[in-house]
């Protein structure tokens, strides 16, 4: 902790990641993101780093629960018939290459993949836009938690993830991203992304963040 | 102009049945009772119009999630006596008249106001609404917000006075009298009369 101005504000590692008013922000980590059988594995993507990011997570999710830290899931959502997409979003959506066509509300694609799964009770925010706090109860959950902290991790880098990472801090919430559970399409993509985020963000590897919640715990006694 | 969307609010069990929560502490639910014929009526006219429906229940989030303290606070200073709503409940449940259909649009809320953070406005934008009709109970509580909240986000709100209701008669009155200095607080028949022409019920440019 250090203080600035008079506001006390939080510094190491250690203590952005305490399980004290703390939660694990899992983004659109969905079969049609992250399985190879969903959208973007049809596309024949290499789903190599996509699969490790998901694999990592399961190991996150597994400490945060065991350290009574919140998971929240968030799922990005299309409508049917394009009924939450404005004129100017199909157009963002539709650029490139990109069918217009993915995470559809209750298709298997929509899904958490597998072997993430949500506990009954956890959370599940869905999302109509890159960032998970635009036009979502996000911020309503994490107030009412009275929660200061976010680890974040999903897919894709340049996309929700890094929305997601920014209008975090800009909602006054510490922001540390755990950069070997993100991933994207391309390494090119992805290396780009996270060179702007670690000018802007703490980074911290799955095994760093597991192994300092552990500690926590060890310290609190209840190993 | 954009499009026309219709807000319904808290049509569930626990506000509008004789055993839900709103009745458990102690609220008579009949002037809740009293207006339901009147809103089905908005709600059948607004999909023979073909507005884009919204329905807005209220929800409380499995384990507190949903809860601050301050929110806690209020349902103390309000004497409800158990969670209304509550996620995965029989009394979360919309009423059988009022069941969204295919193709509508569902958005839970944990608190009275629909188009603060939740998904409700940007789906509106998305389907071009600039002009919103709240319908719904309570009427101090939810339609009030919503209503007041449309009007912040620049939405054009009408209220049709006898498709709104709450448990408190004098609240009530006084909602609808603040409402009506910025939304157009109308009779149902006037309101429906003003609805685009019925389209054809098969109709899909």
């Amino acid at each position: 902790m250090q203080t600035i101005w008079g506001k006390p504000v939080l510094d190491s590692l250690d203590e952005l990641i305490a399980p004290d008013r703390l939660a694990l922000v899992v983004i659109d980590m969905q079969n049609d993101f992250c399985h190879r059988d969903g959208y973007y594995g049809r596309l024949g993507i290499d789903m190599g780093d996509i699969e490790a990011a998901v694999a990592r997570m399961h190991d996150v999710v597994r400490a945060a629960r065991a350290a009574a830290v919140p998971v929240i899931w968030i799922r990005q959502t299309l409508l049917q018939e394009a009924l939450a997409d404005s004129p100017s979003w199909l157009r963002r959506r539709t650029r490139g290459t990109l069918a217009p066509e993915w995470t559809l509300a209750g298709d298997w694609g929509h899904e958490i993949c597998a072997p993430l799964v949500p506990e009954p009770g956890e959370p599940i925010v869905d999302k109509h836009r890159s960032s998970a706090f635009v036009g979502t109860s996000l911020d309503l959950i994490l107030r009412s938690q009275g929660i200061q902290k976010l680890v974040i991790g999903g897919v894709v880098t340049q996309g929700c993830v890094e929305s997601t990472a920014r209008d975090a801090t800009f909602n006054d919430y510490y922001v540390v991203m755990l950069n070997d559970c993100v991933a994207t399409v391309s390494r090119e993509l992805h290396e780009a992304s996270m060179l702007c985020q670690s000018t802007r963000y703490d980074f911290a590897e799955a095994g760093a963040v597991i192994g300092g919640w552990e500690r926590h715990a060890a310290a609190a006694g209840r190993v | 102009m954009g499009a026309l969307g219709l807000i319904a609010c808290g049509f569930q069990r626990d506000f509008c049945e004789r055993d839900g929560a709103l009745a458990a502490s102690g609220r008579s639910v009949e002037p809740i009772r009293a207006i339901l014929g009147e809103a089905e009526r908005v709600l059948a006219a607004a999909r023979a119009a073909g507005i884009v429906v919204l329905h807005s229940p209220e929800r409380a989030l499995a384990r507190g999630m949903s809860d601050s303290p301050a929110w806690r606070d209020q349902a103390r200073l309000n004497g409800w006596t158990q969670p209304i709503a509550a996620e995965g409940e029989p009394g979360e449940r919309i009423l059988d008249a009022f069941a969204p259909l295919p193709g509508e649009l569902v958005v839970p809320r944990h608190r009275p106001g629909a188009l603060i953070d939740s998904r409700a406005s940007v789906l509106l934008r998305s389907a071009g609404v600039d002009r919103v009709i709240v319908i719904g109970v309570e009427l101090h509580r939810a339609v009030l917000a919503t209503a007041l909240q449309a009007v912040c986000l620049d939405y054009r709100v009408s209220v049709p006075r006898d498709a709104v209701g709450g448990s408190d008669a004098a609240a009530g009155r006084a909602a609808l009298a603040a409402l009506a200095s910025w939304a157009r607080v109308v009779a149902t028949d006037e309101l429906l009369a003003a609805l685009p022409a019925p389209r054809p019920a098969t109709g899909k440019e």
